[in-house]
């Protein structure tokens, strides 16, 4: 099944949207991690500067960092936007399978009220098809964003260690261009893990 | 989009409004959602209308886990605050709703049963929540007959539900009240026709001049602060109301 298909099952099968608004929560969660990212790159910067000349290899390494977390919180910025909307997409639907159950229990009071209601029940569970499937199709374009987001952070491991490796030669600010290097892979590999347990969770494997 | 802003933060004490919606249809009117909280959790006051309730629940997941909301509070039991009760408690179905005892049996028409309400009696009553005592505030026939703000004593925040409200063209419709003269005109109209009795209205004002107020939240409309809640206080003392209606029409 796709990972889509999972959610869309899920949202149907549940009366509740909590799948999704966990997957929000994870989603901010990383998003606050990777804003270290950020920081941490900007404080290699700072301190590779500092270092001067001996720390020159560790600058450019630094500079490709701050580029990656640039990219990185566009990424976050992307993965925010799509599970906004996804949740509001989950919620519209909640809306509309109440009024629909309401319709139901009316056509089911009696015969005439069948006759009365059945086009618009039709209508209606038509919608919430199609909401469903719109539901669907967003939850695969978040899985994608949040790929990228990993294949990204992947990347940018061999970056921090380079970092790392580079630290080496920083005269006497080596021990805080190291701690800066590991700080920013640690983060790293924190945001990794996470992704992975949003991708595991999507495809159900997880829960 | 609606957007949760923060209003006040003290550590984990913090009050939130869910406001100002651009793209809702404009035969809705605009409310202002607000969250309360203290530590581990939060209350949600005049929750809106089943048609807001998408935009009103997004815009706080955006910021907020709202499975920490555990209370909801309604001033009273009009559609605009409490519609969307049953969305609610579809996500939640353990939260509790602060109703007016008056209401009690009318807004289970929108959701919720017997395990759902804690009635509030006429006098008011001192709400828990986190580490905080809150107070269902009387604002009986103002507007409605059964009608309650809330004050956080601590934040020196009133929610006054109804009272306060304003309805701005959007090209004024902002978050803080910035003029008041200009402001007030927007609530004029309003507070003439949905408040009803004059001497509610006095008690009222007597009541809340007496109370520490930095921030005034209505529920539509701009938010007083500072010295404006004082002006509005006045103002209103002085406002004839249930005067609404012309007398031809009568
Ligand atoms: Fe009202
Ligand atoms: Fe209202």
């Amino acid at each position: 099944m796709e990972a889509g298909e999972v959610i869309m099952e899920r949202t149907r099968a549940h009366p509740d949207f909590h799948a999704v608004v966990l997957l929000n929560q994870e989603i901010r969660k990383i998003v606050g991690i990777a804003g270290g990212v950020y920081l941490s790159a900007m404080n290699a910067m700072l301190i590779a500067k500092r270092a001067g000349d001996s720390a020159r290899g560790f600058s450019v390494v630094s500079r490709e960092l701050q580029r990656f977390s640039n990219r990185l919180q566009d990424a976050m910025h992307l993965l925010n936007t799509r599970i906004f909307r996804l949740l509001m997409q989950v919620a519209e639907l909640k809306k509309r399978e109440r009024m629909h159950g309401h319709h139901i229990r009316a056509a089911r009071a009696g015969e005439r009220a069948r006759d009365h209601l059945g086009r618009l029940l039709a209508d209606q569970e038509a919608e919430i098809g199609q909401a469903g499937a719109e539901i669907g199709e967003a939850v695969s374009r978040l899985m994608t964003e949040i790929e990228r987001a990993g294949t990204l952070c992947e990347m940018s491991i061999a970056l921090s260690r380079a970092a790392k490796i580079e630290a080496v030669y920083g005269g006497e600010r080596a021990t805080a261009l190291r701690q800066v290097a590991e700080g920013v892979e640690t983060t790293i590999a924190e945001i990794i893990t996470t992704l992975k347990g949003l991708n595991e969770r999507l495809t159900g494997t997880g829960t | 989009m609606k957007k949760l802003n923060y209003l006040y933060e003290d550590g984990n004490h913090k009050w939130a409004v869910i406001a100002r919606d651009p793209d809702k249809a404009d035969y809705l009117i605009d409310t202002n959602e607000y969250l309360v909280m203290d530590g581990a959790e939060a209350m949600l006051t005049d929750p809106g209308g089943i048609e807001i309730f998408p935009a009103v629940f997004a815009a706080i997941s955006a910021e907020f886990d709202p499975a920490r909301i555990t209370r909801l509070f309604a001033s009273h039991q009009d559609p605009d605050i409490i519609s969307s009760l049953a969305l609610w408690l579809d996500y939640k179905p353990e939260l509790r709703c602060y109703l007016s005892w008056l209401w009690g049996s009318f807004v289970p028409h929108f959701g919720g049963d017997d395990q759902t309400f804690i009635s509030i009696p006429d006098e008011g009553m001192d709400i828990p929540l986190g580490g905080l005592t809150l107070r269902a505030v009387p604002a009986h026939y103002l507007h409605s007959s059964g009608n309650f703000q809330l004050y956080d004593a601590k934040a020196r925040i009133l929610f006054s539900g109804d009272v306060g409200a304003a309805l701005p063209p959007p090209e004024e419709d902002m978050l803080f009240v910035r003029d008041f003269d200009r402001h007030i005109r927007h609530a004029r109209g309003f507070h003439q026709r949905w408040m009803g009795s004059n001497e509610a209205k006095l008690d009222w004002c007597e009541r809340a001049a007496a109370m520490d107020i930095d921030m005034m939240c209505p529920q539509h409309g701009s938010i007083y602060t500072g010295a404006d809640v004082g002006r509005f206080i006045n103002w209103f003392a002085e406002l004839p109301v249930g005067t609404g209606v012309s007398r031809k029409a009568a």
